[in-house]
């Protein structure tokens, strides 16, 4: 969260403009790769995602989940695999759009969607979903594109 | 910083709380409470794994303690400990007359005697299929003179006793000498009290040794030959030697040991009926149809003892080390012994009424339609096989029937018309059928008391209209009169009543007639005596036909000779307020009930005034 310091502190000019802001969200990068240990030898940390990435990641995770995959919360996630099941038809980009327009006003309330789009290729069964969306906190625009597949 | 991590919850969501309250003192990861991030799904996880962590810490806490196990294994496992053996199946058993007729064989050529032999089969039915029956024991029988032979037991009873299930065999080779070898029969339908284990030398031997069954024996040394049967954690039964050192003999390795048990339905083969021999019994190597006479149906066939039951006795034998001296000592015994006996009180007889020192009182509730045949048969074991061997000498048993004290009850209840849809008469309904329901489930057996402030928590909850309720309660008892002969009478509370007062009746009855006037009793106002009330003259028939002790809770009638019962019932049901309506502690063999006919219900409106007044 920003920490927001006015003239009343009277250490708006002591303290460097560069310091006051810390990031508005911080989470663990799910890739969980290490940073470069540059021939030390030590362990060093994974990376982290910070703000309009960390938000980004969090909405991929929650596309990429579906219903009762989530200990002690069923209807958590996108649920969208389960329209792969069914037959492709022209409504079908309409319901991945609407399902992800719900998980992401259910569970992401860090954002505002701008536009949501889905294309389907009922040759591979496969649905590319592509999410413009706008940091709430920081009002940056992302766009996160993914493609969601079924595995068999 | 507070940096500590509650724990101990068990609940997946408050041990998730937990963590994300941990996060939340921490600044370095902030986005941990949005469910969709990473570190949320990492919270996920953990908490998942301490939820799981919990909950079988907790299950294994549980299943350490004999009263919090829920296994079954550990159940039997917590008695084992206390030297409880776990009832097996009980096979379900009959009591047949056989005789013979060899009246055709000339009386020089007829034997003396006749041998049923052990395991002779016979076969009944009931609505659940048919069964087979064998005998455990040989029977004889002597010729009448006239070539009929009965078969007797060892009391000169014709009476020939089958029980349900067949023989099946399990053979097992003793192995290398080891510690505690262990033979598990992997059966559930065994009835352990019908088995035998034979020890052959080797596999092609004749020869063999008979082990006994340790609960049988006496002294045990290295040489006893002795086995155990218990119950196995899966369910199976194992079978046990002794150690061959200083506890009973081990077969040697090679040994065949072949056990041959009895496999029965239980209660699936209760009530059977139509008992004929499968064989033909061979005498001088002719054979002859064996005439069955059936005494009664099968009965006694349990399942194995349940958990609760289990829990309940294993403490109680436990603490009655083999031995009857109090009355919980005589509880435990008859109902571990006797699965037929649905409960028990025992009482001593310095507490009964009237006192009769060196007795010890029994009253047993057996299943509705239970034979006198049967009562008395269990009521002889528990006297031959268990207090005659383990009670205190000279202390002899008195068995007693149950006794049923009636309860009366009438229900006010007030409720708001404009929070139903419902009639009067329907809540009335309601209510009635609660307390019937109340009565079933949480009285009708020994010690189960009486508490009236439940009842009516129940009662207000029915329904939300319902907005208060009261009872009011009276006991009766009911006896037999002879009718037309002037008799003395003692009728038996079993609580203290209320005393006399001067506005309302402690005793009531049901009417009856004397000399043509139809007549109850009662208490005269003020007083403890007991006066005839004449209805149809709206007098005082007979006043002082007795009195009552309102703190024995005894009414005495003396000289009381009615003429006839209204009502067509043959006995006069006799009402008393209790001195303590709110609790009703029955003792020795009485237990409550309801008199349907006396469950009353009556709702008023209660009509709740809006006007404001100024």
């Amino acid at each position: 969260m920003a920490k927001l310091l006015s003239m009343e502190d009277k250490d708006l000019g002591t303290i460097p403009s560069v310091t006051l802001r810390n990031s508005s969200y911080t989470d663990l990068d799910l890739s969980f790769t290490t940073k470069p240990d540059f021939g030390s030898g030590l362990a060093t940390d994974v990376y982290k995602k910070f703000d309009a990435d960390a938000v980004k990641q969090s909405i991929k995770n929650l596309l990429l989940t579906n219903h009762f995959e989530k200990p002690f919360d069923p209807y958590f996630g996108g649920n969208i695999t389960r329209l792969f099941f069914e037959l492709a038809d022209d409504l079908t980009e309409s319901e991945v759009e609407d399902d992800i327009k719900y998980a992401i006003e259910t569970f992401e309330p860090r954002v505002e969607i701008l536009n949501i789009f889905a294309t389907i290729d009922p040759d591979t069964n496969s649905c590319t979903a592509r999410v413009v969306f706008k940091v709430i906190s920081t009002n940056t625009v992302t766009t996160l594109e993914t493609d969601i597949a079924r595995l068999r | 910083m507070a940096t500590n991590i509650t724990s101990t919850e068990l609940d997946f969501e408050n041990i998730k709380n937990s963590l994300k309250t941990y996060f939340a003192q921490k600044s370095e990861f902030n986005g941990y409470d949005f469910e969709a991030s990473g570190l949320n799904n990492i919270l996920d996880v953990l908490a998942y794994n301490t939820h799981f962590n919990g909950l079988i810490a907790n299950f294994a806490t549980n299943e350490s303690f004999l009263n919090t196990s829920q296994l079954r294994s550990s159940v039997v496992s917590h008695a084992e400990g206390l030297g409880y053996r776990p009832r097996s199946r009980s096979s379900s058993k009959s009591t047949l007359s056989l005789t013979l007729d060899l009246s055709a064989v000339s009386s020089g050529s007829r034997p003396t005697n006749i041998t049923l032999p052990i395991g002779t089969e016979f076969t009944a039915s009931n609505e659940q299929g048919q069964f087979k029956f064998k005998t455990r024991v040989s029977y004889s029988a002597t010729d009448s003179g006239a070539g009929i032979y009965e078969f007797l037991d060892t009391n000169g009873e014709p009476n020939v006793v089958v029980y349900e299930g067949q023989n099946k065999t399990k053979t097992f080779y003793s192995g290398t000498v080891t510690e505690n070898q262990v033979y598990v029969i992997p059966d559930e339908t065994i009835d352990t009290k019908d088995m035998s284990v034979l020890v052959y030398p080797s596999p092609t031997s004749e020869k063999f040794e008979t082990y006994t069954f340790l609960e049988n024996a006496i002294t045990v040394t290295a040489a006893t030959q002795y086995y155990d049967i218990k119950e196995a954690p899966n369910g199976y039964y194992e079978l046990n030697f002794g150690d061959g050192i200083s506890f009973g003999k081990s077969p040697d390795p090679g040994n065949k040991i072949v056990v041959t048990y009895n496999s029965c339905n239980s209660i699936l083969a209760n009530n059977s009926s139509g008992f004929s021999a499968v064989n033909d019994l061979s005498v001088d190597g002719n054979s002859y149809a064996i005439s069955v006479n059936t005494q009664i149906l099968s009965h006694s066939g349990m399942p194995r003892e349940p958990i609760e039951s289990i829990r309940k006795l294993a403490p109680i034998q436990f603490s009655a080390q083999q031995r009857l001296v109090t009355s919980l000592d005589y509880k435990g015994m008859i109902q571990s012994n006797f699965p037929i006996v649905e409960d028990v009180t025992v009482w001593g007889g310095e507490e009964n009424v009237p006192k009769d020192y060196g007795k010890v009182y029994i009253s047993i509730k057996y299943p509705i339609n239970t034979t006198q045949f049967v009562k008395t048969e269990t009521e002889n074991s528990i006297k031959n096989l268990f207090s005659d061997n383990l009670a205190v000498m000279s202390i002899d048993n008195k068995f007693i029937e149950p006794s049923l004290t009636y309860m009366e009850i009438k229900t006010n209840f007030y409720y708001n018309d404009g929070l139903t849809s419902q009639s009067n008469s329907y809540l009335e309904t309601l209510i009635r059928n609660y307390i019937s329901t109340y009565f079933n489930t949480n009285l009708g057996k020994f010690e189960s008391k009486f508490r009236r402030s439940p009842i009516l928590t129940g009662i207000d909850n029915i329904d939300k209209s319902i907005l208060a309720s009261k009872m009011s309660i009276k006991l009766q008892q009911r006896f037999l009169p002879n009718v037309g002969i002037s008799s003395a009478y003692d009728i038996y509370f079993p609580v203290a009543l209320a005393s006399a007062n001067t506005n309302t009746y402690v005793i009531t009855s049901s009417r009856f007639t004397v000399g043509g006037a139809t007549c109850t009793l009662r208490n005269t106002l003020g007083t403890a005596d007991i006066e005839i009330y004449n209805e149809s003259a709206g007098k005082v028939q007979t006043a002082n036909i007795g009195t009552y002790d309102y703190k024995t809770g005894t009414i005495s009638l003396v000289g009381f000779e009615p003429t006839a019962i209204v009502g067509g019932s043959a006995y006069i049901k006799v009402s008393a307020v209790p001195l303590d309506p709110a609790v009703i502690s029955p003792l020795r063999n009485y237990t409550l009930v309801l008199d349907e006919s006396e469950n009353e219900a009556f709702g008023n409106i209660e009509h709740t005034e809006t006007k404001i007044v100024l």
